[in-house]
């Protein structure tokens, strides 16, 4: 253990920053032009999602764990050539979508009301940065637009809207059962992943 | 415009070292004018190694990338032109052995390369699925060197990779460590078991290596593979933002990385240091540490202090 404890972050990591950024670049050359339909896709998860039908909400849930589960299959799938832990990240992934489900089978789905407490409004703010400013922003810090993290493709910007999805959503406690934070968990957990890798790629 | 004369005597020297056979440096267009032979060590078998290796921790694992892979095999490339032959890596490193296995085969021909990769896995009777599994991802029909990776149930393994040797399914059989961690425990390896190669960390910035394991490494003739020569880019990159010394110009020094890794190969009991990049010009770099003169004792000393200093 104390042999593990001296290490550095930076000493653990097995892959270089460009190599990292790469992915995304290989994963959008991939896609394109399917960017269009994936746009498509999310302006009507958030359409069904704000409608006022149960079904409606439902189906935006389904969809919300679709993205979670093409990322974990797409995104992972590449990121395991070059980081050992990535079966293990892909499984995350693979867990939350199947909380999103269980969300559609056993509860509400995916309802959005208007914001009315700080947390609907900080919700809206974090939704809004996965889904539209978190690939405008590494645009703007230098990446090639082709190679931006885009939600649905990207497991950052997707945990951040998912975040801030959840928070907006109209989700009732179910007995006991915190259904809200249970459903953070995860995504919250892959954020801080990927604050360390970072971390990590930065400081080596 | 390669001076023939000039190339068969490298081929010669290569041959004579057991690494060159059939293959030519310079084959690929570099210019083969030298002015010196390349700086070899004697492995335990008499037959002699370049004294700069490549390792591949990080840089070569690129996954399936072509553009990375393309730009590895040129990397790799570099390297064999210039005289190197000792290339370290692991199933560790990701995708590292796999995209050194597709640049071999896109190089082609018979470079003269020294294969050393690890056992790695706290499965005890897996060794010899591991060094299949090396030998198939690198292309090779026989890895020179098999080493324990930072003592991962290394007594399992050690004894199943001695055996490996003594049946001639290797020619070599090591024990690695790195950051200057459980040397006792190398110590004691090295005193009770028959291997041929260690691996630690030794670099200008962690001298650790100098104390123990140099000493008692050439008093049982075991061959020394310096890793983390520039201690994962930080040494090198701290001492570039000053400027070179004209004392060490002077001394037949040629960069910063000749200076770094002549510094190691000038102990008398280093065999091999193993700079990692992922470009050709800081390859290019490197290797100009396998010729020229090395640093006696007290220019080391000097090139200790004056790199404290910086």
């Amino acid at each position: 253990m104390d042999t593990w404890l001296s290490y550095r972050l930076a000493d653990l990591l097995m892959f270089s920053p460009a190599i990292y950024a790469r992915l995304f670049e290989r994963l959008n050359d991939a896609l394109w032009p399917g960017h269009v339909l994936l746009a498509g896709l999310t302006a009507a998860m958030l359409g069904l999602a704000a409608l006022r039908a149960g079904s409606a909400h439902q189906l935006a849930a389904v969809m919300l764990a679709a993205a979670w589960i093409w990322v974990a299959w797409r995104f992972f799938g590449l990121y395991a050539e070059i980081n050992l832990a990535a079966p293990w990240f892909a499984a995350l992934f693979a867990g939350q979508a199947v909380a999103l489900l269980t969300l559609t089978a056993i509860g509400p789905g995916l309802a959005l009301g208007r914001p009315r407490r700080v947390r609907h409004w900080l919700g809206l703010g974090l939704a809004t940065w996965g889904l539209a400013l978190h690939p405008l922003a590494w645009w703007a810090a230098g990446r090639p637009l082709a190679g931006t993290e885009l939600f649905a493709v990207a497991p950052d910007p997707t945990a951040i809207a998912t975040l801030g999805l959840l928070l907006m959503a109209d989700l009732p406690r179910r007995g006991r059962l915190p259904i809200r934070g249970i459903l953070l968990v995860l995504p919250a957990t892959w954020l801080l992943i990927s604050a360390l890798t970072w971390w990590a790629l930065l400081t080596a | 415009m390669p001076d023939p004369d000039l190339s068969r005597r490298r081929l010669l020297q290569l041959a004579a070292a057991g690494l060159g056979a059939g293959w030519l440096p310079g084959a690929f267009g570099q210019d083969t004018h030298e002015t010196n032979a390349l700086i070899t060590r004697r492995l335990p078998d008499g037959s002699e190694l370049p004294a700069i290796g490549m390792g591949t921790w990080i840089t070569f694992n690129v996954g399936s990338d072509p553009e990375a892979r393309a730009g590895r095999t040129a990397v790799l490339r570099a390297f064999f032109e210039a005289g190197g032959a000792l290339v370290d890596s692991s199933p560790m490193y990701g995708s590292s052995e796999a995209v050194l296995g597709h640049a071999l085969s896109e190089i082609g021909g018979d470079p003269p390369l020294f294969a050393a990769s690890k056992v790695w896995t706290p499965d005890e009777d897996a060794t010899a699925e591991q060094v299949a599994q090396s030998e198939r991802r690198w292309g090779l029909e026989r890895m020179d060197l098999m080493q324990v990776h930072n003592l991962v149930a290394w007594e399992a393994h050690l004894a199943h990779l001695l055996e490996m040797r003594e049946e001639g399914r290797l020619r070599f059989v090591g024990i690695t460590t790195s950051h200057g961690r459980r040397h006792a425990e190398i110590e004691s390896i090295m005193r009770d078991w028959p291997i041929d190669f260690v691996q630690a960390s030794y670099s200008l910035g962690n001298r650790e290596a100098e104390r123990r394991l140099l000493p008692l490494a050439e008093e049982r003739g075991i061959a020394f593979i310096a890793n983390r020569p520039f201690q994962g880019g930080r040494l090198i990159d701290r001492v570039k933002r000053h400027p070179f010394p004209d004392w060490a110009r002077e001394a037949g020094l040629a960069n910063w990385a000749d200076y770094l890794l002549k510094f190691l190969i000038a102990h008398p009991a280093v065999t091999c240091a193993i700079p990692a990049t992922s470009r050709v010009d800081h390859m290019r770099e490197n290797m100009t540490a396998l010729r020229g003169p090395l640093p006696d004792k007290a220019l080391r000393q000097r090139m200790v202090e004056h790199v404290r200093g910086l």
